[in-house]
């Protein structure tokens, strides 16, 4: 109480003051220290209610007098004293805060920026600063955990895609990501897996150093203006510019980037038990040793018949490690291994372990920004080059970006805006995700590998060989005639190195985007603008399997190129109506065109010459290449309205047609109508009521459209190769539809928003539900029908959600801050009803008769598979004490839906240092593993051997002690207490995995929760008065960052959660080749000239 | 100012007029919207070649199964588990996607502008109906109910199950439609066919060789129907020689289009299987003279691996030079066959006959498709105890049964048919493969895409299968 009557006594002593002196107009610009303007801050003269604020261009004007103080303040911005002198204009530089609190301004959509008091959706900004803590080459991979609501899978591989979804799945079979708008121009962020590469996202061609901020606008309402492609929510970018300055500003940062892979990430090998599947070499005369052949080779033991490890067989369910016993491993068998011919102990290799095939990943990262300009116009040009080492050997990307944008004043009213970006991207071996075990080295260290091979030696072998693929996976019949000169063919798995150094892909990519802009101030409340815009990306994708493969020699490549351009006009109005209103009005239009087309040419039937890698080195005649043109073009119209009332209620209205070509003609228009209202309530609160600073409600409900996929509405042929002369062509197997509508979905959106005790505290929350309805889905449908597919209109999926963000600054002094700011989000998404009344459809079919299917009634992505039956919530097992395997082929065992996710960052700032935290926290949902199920099956894992009860190796046959007694009861209820053997799979004892007599697929259904600790960063900046010496830099940075640091808990064994088998819908709740998490340790230097 | 408004003015127009209707870009120009009936047909008949002779596992494990082949390190199909790698998902879409959806849409283009006469087109559409009968015939026998009167048929993509004996009835009748049909003295689709090369006097005889060849499917259930149509199709004309097989002609131009087991043996790399022990040191115990047409030596005798157990590539006998050729024909059909069921009906009392003559009328075509062409090795082999058709061992069933099983190294499906057709040779008995998940099975599951994708029809057909449960015991229509 004190408090506010001193307060008061300083207030009328002020107007006191004020009210002697001589009111003029003071004019001025909000600018902060790098004189990027500072929209829409506050400015009030102190201690009195007089303030207005700055406007988009932190331009202000105020009636003040000498000598009294303007306060300026916003919530991203540290709060400036300015004391008004004789001069009656002036440039205010505040210093941004460190970004922990929500920013004032937020760009919408077209680029609209507004006003907190303004908005009425959920909007949530991230500076540029907040994405470059740590070295990434994918700015997107970097908002984890930072954005209520925005759930982003990354992959762990080299340059690999990430998904980025907001909200939740809405979309059961079409994407689900995000849109990425950069700069108005709508930016292309497909995921190319082609061939089951992973090639990344194209979003990953932003430069992370050229980013300024990045609004992510998550409901129907806020991203209405941008049509059907807006229904995933939308990402803003916004670039930085260039500015009006003296001499030309200069930023450079350096940044290097060391990997080392998360050991939890990687598979543990039980070491009991060697290469085999059982009795292999049982027909063999005389063998004394099941298990091995024994067999009599040229040149080895005098002609007498030797022991050998079944070099055939990639499991791990052979016999009994035992190193007195002296075997032909296969190295004896290896021309050019120190060990050919000669017998070794019987015992797991020294290096058998994957963590010695990988290499250390290293990324380096330079940039420079320029940034310039005068009166008459500016521009900033950034360039950026990237090289990343994967940790797969040989395995590299090296990227080159450069951004150029100008502004040019043509006069007070005609601005021209400009910009174009170039990515120059290669790469060499992305990473494989897909199941092959002849090519994705993960499947074979995770699901097919023997513990006696020992990695170092097949590197050795490979390249003392002369590079030849000197496997470890020797078929039978290569063991007497193995020469140097001379070697057979794998059985199944090709050296590692060969397929890395021979076998290798390469692809590159060129992109161009760019955009023109003319902007015309009719008067000074009507603006009329026009833009083209286009990104256009060309790219090309190698693949080779050289002569000496297992798979046939072949050589391919992929031409593809992408181009959408847009082009727009919008025409808008803003005007205040007396003096309490404002109304603001915008009517456009645009014209998106799409094209992508692809050509793939394959050599036909192996190669002639090894190592030429040209499509006319084919043995038999290549078969035209097969082609793709993708096109589309969509004609929209847009307007509207937005009242506000003395910046405290806001009323919006938008309403936009679209027309798309890829729906059928009589059914293809739409509309998207959407509205929504604030009110900053807190405008109302007495002034008393101090511990409340900020308070916003809004409310918004939108309609959105959306289109069909490319060519879904006729059914059409295929032509094939023509064989013996004869053309022969093939219908589709998706039955298209000439009858589809369009899409429909309705979200409404309650939101919540307030600051506290001078915004110390603050919290933005908000619940939506939306049901998508009309989707059009390509169902899979009885294949009896001759299609797999068919297009239709079904399906309903409801999602309702609260997120929440939470801001703190527990701690406040002079020279310490810490400041908290924690994301929380809960989707809850339901299947209402499927096409046909149907009560299920498959998403997803995996290896191993996997299914993700969506279930009415039920979230999306429910897990199917087999199960065990229970008795009284307890695995049953039969007579013979094996479990009993459900009746039901597909049973549901696990759902791929989170419950939640949320993110906690720590900032804590002494003096010049800042030290950061983010915890990532992703709960719910579960993962099939196939790695763990074929990995158990092949005798790989711990589980799968180790002791007994009664202290003997699990794998001993049962009359010497071993075997197991599952953990199950009997028919009858009882504690089951029949002990079952795993001595020998061959007579299919072997109980583990669900082929055979196993597991059911259920056993390898695991939470897919986790903690994450994704990044921790140290910065240091130069302090100023140091700085002041050196009169050539403004600015000096330093930080020490880690990325991916430390997995505080999950469930899955041996692999990171995160790690789904691709992009997209369907890659999520399937793990199949996981590759390892790399922590990423970085130094970042960032000077400004 | 006004400069500026006529860019912006002419910008727009240019955005909104330089647009072809949006309707024309929603035609893909890169797939046809039209087709080519022969080309249909052929690659229909490409697709049913494909699946009868594949060696993959995923389609059809059926070799395995009969044990003329086994599996080497990958031992799933060879003890019956079927889930690993969804062999009923993957015969059933053979049939339902590759083949039948194909005859369908020929059958639907063939009359649209044909440049022929009405007796040439009813030959195209006859001979297109004859292959889909055929594949519907494996599918009945393989599953037991099945989609057939709502199968194919675009607005229907959730179709019911039929009951098979009606649908087996059917198929019957459109055989004897399609014999009414063909017309021997008009064209049919030429060199389209790669079969008959459009001879329709020998599609004739494929007909009737096709109605015998499901008459006897029906011999133990329904004998009566099973005597009439065998008696009718022999009326019509069957198969008289080995020059009547049904040999698709493989192009070794290309690999997609060679032979699909020179494609899974030789030219993938891989060495997923070795001759199977049962039929190696059945044929080599009677000293069959197709043995080093069958197999390889090893080690200067002959051997097969054991189902259930991990082979060794290399320490086996191999697969003979003709299943190592791209060019080798698929068998779909052939005079061996029709001679052994013949034998069979003069057993069963369906024909009058000598079932003896037949039997060795069978097995001298087989030894001669085979490549040998010695009449000596013929009789000696023939002459034989174990094979002579009176003293060998066992009975009627067992002895053609055995020599059937023989001749059908490379039949692939007819193999594991026959063997559960004539209960011979008696793999539960006789081979049960170590480790096996189940008894020889009579049939396979329903695929799991239709668990989930026409769940109501899946579960209705499951209640009706014989113990309410799709499990690979169950039997069929046709088994007593």
């Amino acid at each position: 109480m004190k408090l506010i009557q001193a307060l008061a006594v300083l207030v009328c002593m002020l107007t006191g003051v004020a009210a002697n002196a001589q009111v003029r107009q003071i004019r001025g610009k909000v600018t902060d220290s790098l004189k990027q303007p500072i929209p829409f801050t506050t400015v009030i003269i102190k201690g009195s209610k007089t303030g207005t604020s700055s406007d988009a261009e932190g331009n202000f004007s105020i009636k003040a007098n000498e000598g009294q103080t303007l306060l300026i303040s916003g919530t991203g911005i540290a709060p400036q004293e300015v004391r008004i002198g004789t001069e009656s204009y002036y440039n205010v530089q505040v210093s941004r805060r460190s970004t922990n609190l929500s920013e004032v301004v937020v760009t919408t959509a077209l680029g609209i920026r507004r006003s907190r008091n303004s908005l009425p959706y959920a909007a949530q900004q991230i500076t540029g600063d907040d994405l470059t803590k740590t070295v990434t080459t994918n700015a997107v991979d970097n908002l984890s955990g930072k954005v209520a609501g925005l759930e982003i899978t990354s992959s762990n591989a080299m340059g690999g895609s990430t998904n980025v979804v907001l909200r939740g799945f809405k979309s059961l079979t079409q994407s689900n990501q995000a849109l990425f708008i950069v700069d108005g121009v709508p930016y292309d962020n497909s995921s190319y897996t082609g061939s089951g590469y992973d090639f990344g996202s194209a979003a990953a061609d932003l430069n992370p150093d050229d980013i300024a901020s990045l609004s992510v606008l998550k409901g129907a309402a806020a991203s209405a203006l941008y049509g059907s492609r807006g229904s995933n929510g939308v990402i803003i970018v916004t670039t930085k510019r260039g500015l009006a300055r003296k001499g030309l500003g200069v930023t450079a940062s350096f940044g290097v980037s060391v990997g080392s892979l998360d050991p939890s990430t990687l598979p543990v090998y039980q070491t009991q038990n060697g290469e085999g599947y059982g009795a292999d070499g049982y027909n063999t005369p005389n063998n004394p040793n099941y298990g091995f052949y024994y067999q009599s080779i040229p040149g080895i033991n005098g002609g007498n018949p030797v022991l050998i490890p079944a070099t055939n067989d990639d499991a791990a369910t052979g016999p009994a490690y035992d190193p007195k016993l002296m075997v032909y491993n296969w190295d004896a068998f290896s021309p050019s291994d120190p060990n050919f011919h000669k017998a070794t102990p019987w015992q797991p290799a020294a290096h058998h372990n994957p963590t010695d095939y990988f290499v250390t990943p290293l990324t380096t990262t330079e940039n420079i920004l320029v940034q310039g300009g005068g009166n008459a116009g500016t521009f900033k040009l950034a360039y950026t080059r990237d090289d990343q080492k994967g940790y797969m050997p040989n395995s590299n990307i090296k990227k080159d970006l450069f951004d150029f944008g100008a502004t040019f004043k043509a006069s007070e009213k005609v601005t021209f805006d400009g910009g174009i970006n170039f990515v120059n991207e290669s790469a060499t071996n992305r990473y494989l995700f897909q199941y092959t075990a002849t090519t994705n080295p993960m499947t074979d260290f995770r699901q097919w590998w023997p513990t006696n091979v020992n990695i170092q030696a097949q590197k050795d072998d490979y390249f003392a060989s002369g590079e030849t693929n000197a496997t470890w996976n020797w078929v039978p019949s290569d063991y007497a005639v193995n020469t140097a000169n001379n070697i057979g063919l794998p059985a199944y798995h090709n050296n590692l190195y060969w397929t890395q150094y021979q076998n290798y892909e390469n692809d590159s990519r060129q992109r161009y985007t760019g955009h023109a802009k003319l902007n015309v101030a009719l008067t000074d409340y009507l603006n009329l603008s026009g833009s083209v815009s286009d990104d256009y990306y060309t790219q090309l994708v190698e693949q080779r399997f050289n002569i000496g493969s297992v798979e046939p020699s072949a050589y391919s490549r992929q031409n593809q190129s992408f181009n959408e351009t847009n082009f727009n006009v919008l025409l808008n109005f803003n005007k205040n109506i007396g003096n309490s209103f404002n109304l603001k009005a915008l009517v456009g239009g645009n014209v998106q065109k799409d094209n992508i087309p692809s050509i793939f040419a394959n050599t036909n039937g192996g190669l002639i010459l090894p190592g030429f890698w040209s499509l006319s080195n084919s043995l038999k005649a290549p078969n035209a290449p097969i082609e793709s043109d993708l096109r589309k073009e969509i004609n929209s119209v847009f307007g509207g309205v937005t009242l506000s009332y003395k910046d405290m209620i806001t009323l919006d209205g938008t309403m936009r047609r679209d027309q798309s070509s890829t729906l059928p003609a009589a059914n293809n228009t739409y509309y998207y109508p959407s509205v929504s209202a604030n009110f900053v309530f807190s405008k109302l609160l007495p002034a008393t009521a101090g511990w409340i600073s900020y308070g916003k409600f809004w409310a918004n409900y939108a309609q959105v459209g959306g289109d069909a996929p490319y060519y879904d509405v006729y059914n059409t042929y295929t032509i094939n190769t023509p064989i013996n002369g004869q053309p022969v062509m093939n219908g589709s197997t998706q039955n298209n539809n000439q009858f589809l509508v369009p899409e429909n979905n309705k979200t409404y959106e309650l939101g919540l928003e307030m600051e506290f005790l001078q915004n110390r505290v603050g919290f933005t929350a908000d619940y939506y539900h939306s049901i998508q309805s009309n989707q059009i889905l390509p169902i899979s449908i009885s294949t009896a029908t001759g299609y797999a597919k068919f297009s239709v209109n079904g399906g309903s999926v409801q999602n309702q959600g609260v997120e929440a963000t939470l801001r703190l600054t527990p701690v406040k002094t002079r020279s310490f801050t810490w400041n908290m700011i924690v994301n929380w989000s809960k989707n809850v998404n339901k299947v209402l009803s499927l096409y046909g009344g149907q009560p299920s459809f498959v998403i997803g079919a995996y290896q191993n008769s996997i299914q993700t299917v969506a279930e009415v009634g039920k979230s999306y992505g429910i897990i199917r598979g087999t199960d065990y039956v229970y008795l009284h919530g307890q695995k049953e097992v039969d007579s013979t004490g094996h479990y009993i395997i459900s009746p039901n082929p597909r049973s549901d065992i696990g759902s791929i839906a989170p419950d939640w996710i949320g993110g906690i960052n720590n900032s804590f700032t002494y003096k010049n240092f800042t030290f950061s935290f983010l915890i990532d926290i992703h709960q719910g949902g579960d993962v099939y593993s196939l790695d763990m199920d074929y990995g158990s099956f092949s005798g790989l894992y711990p589980r799968t051997a180790g002791f007994n009860d009664l202290r003997n190796p699990v794998r001993s046959p049962l009359n010497q002690g071993g075997g197991i007694i599952l953990n199950a009861v009997t028919a009858n209820g009882k504690p089951n207490t029949t002990r079952i053997d795993e001595s020998n799979l061959d007579f299919g004892a072997f109980s583990f995995g669900s082929e055979g007599n196993g597991e059911a697929n259920r056993q390898f259904v695991y939470s897919a929760s986790y903690i994450k600790l994704r990044e921790a960063a140290i910065t240091w900046s130069m302090p100023k008065r140091a700085m002041e010496k050196l009169s050539a830099l403004q600015g000096i940075d330093f930080s020490l960052s880690g990325r991916n640091l430390w997995i505080i808990h999950k469930d899955l064994p041996y692999a990171d959660p995160e790690q789904g088998q691709a992009a997209g819908n369907g890659s999520i709740g399937f793990q199949n080749g996981a590759y390892p998490t790399v922590r990423n340790v970085s130094f970042i230097v960032k000077v400004k000239f | 100012m006004k400069r500026i408004s006529f860019i912006l003015g002419a910008l727009a127009l240019i955005a909104f007029s330089c647009t072809k209707p949006l309707s024309s870009l929603n035609v893909d120009p890169k797939s046809s919207k039209v087709a080519l009936g022969t080309a249909l047909f052929t690659q229909a008949e490409k697709n049913f070649s494909d699946a009868n002779s594949t060696t993959s596992i995923s389609v059809a494990p059926f070799r395995v199964i009969s044990q003329e082949w086994t599996e080497n390190s990958y031992i799933y199909e060879a003890i019956y588990d079927f889930a690993v790698y969804d062999c009923p998902d993957g015969w059933w879409n053979a049939m339902y996607i590759n083949v039948i959806h194909n005859t369908e849409l020929a059958k639907q283009a063939f009359p649209v502008n044909f440049p022929g006469t009405p007796g040439a087109l009813r030959n195209d559409l006859d001979i297109s109906d004859l292959l889909e009968v055929y594949a519907f015939g494996e599918l009945v026998a393989t599953f037991g109910d099945i989609p057939y009167t709502q199968s194919q048929n675009t607005k229907m993509p959730f179709p019911k199950y039929d009951d098979a004996k009606t649908v087996y009835a059917d198929l019957m009748m459109r055989i004897d439609t399609c014999i009414a049909g063909l017309n021997a003295g008009e064209n049919a689709m030429g060199s389209a066919d790669l079969i008959y090369g459009g001879n329709v006097a020998q599609w004739i005889k494929f007909a009737a060789s096709l109605k015998l060849r499901m008459a006897m499917l029906l011999a133990d259930v329904d004998p009566t129907t099973a005597t009439t149509k065998v008696n009718e199709a022999i009326t019509t004309g069957v198969f008289q020689s080995n020059s009547d097989n049904a040999l698709f002609s493989y192009d070794p131009a290309s690999p997609t289009n060679s032979n699909p087991i020179w494609q899974s043996i030789f030219y993938s790399g891989r060495h997923d299987f070795v001759p199977a022990n049962l039929l190696v040191s059945t044929m080599v115990g009677w000293n069959d003279p197709r043995v080093p047409y069958y197999f390889t030596q090893y080690n200067s005798g002959y051997s097969g691996g054991n189902p259930g157990q991990g082979n060794g590539y290399g320490l086996f006998s191999d697969f003979g030079t003709a299943l190592y050729t791209a060019s080798l024909p698929a068998d779909l059909l052939d005079y061996t066959e029709i001679q052994f069921y013949l034998a069979e009906a003069v057993e069963r009392g369906f024909i009058p006959g000598t079932a003896a003559t037949y039997y060795n009328n069978a097995i001298t075509a087989s030894i001669q498709f085979w490549g040998d062409n010695n009449p000596a090795d013929v009789s000696a082999y023939l002459a034989q105890p174990s094979v002579n058709y009176t003293t060998a061992a066992g009975t009627w069933k067992q002895k053609i049964g055995y020599q059937a099983w023989i001749a059908d190294y490379n039949r692939n499906w007819e193999s594991w048919t026959l063997i559960r057709r004539l209960g011979y040779p008696d793999i539960d008995a006789v081979s049960p493969p170590v480790g096996e998940v189940s008894n020889f099975p009579l049939r396979l599951y329903y695929p799991i895409n239709e668990v989930s994708s026409n769940p109501i029809n899946w579960a209705a057909a499951t209640k009706l299968i014989p113990g309410g449960r799709d499990v690979v015991s169950a039997k069929l229509f046709w088994m007593p």
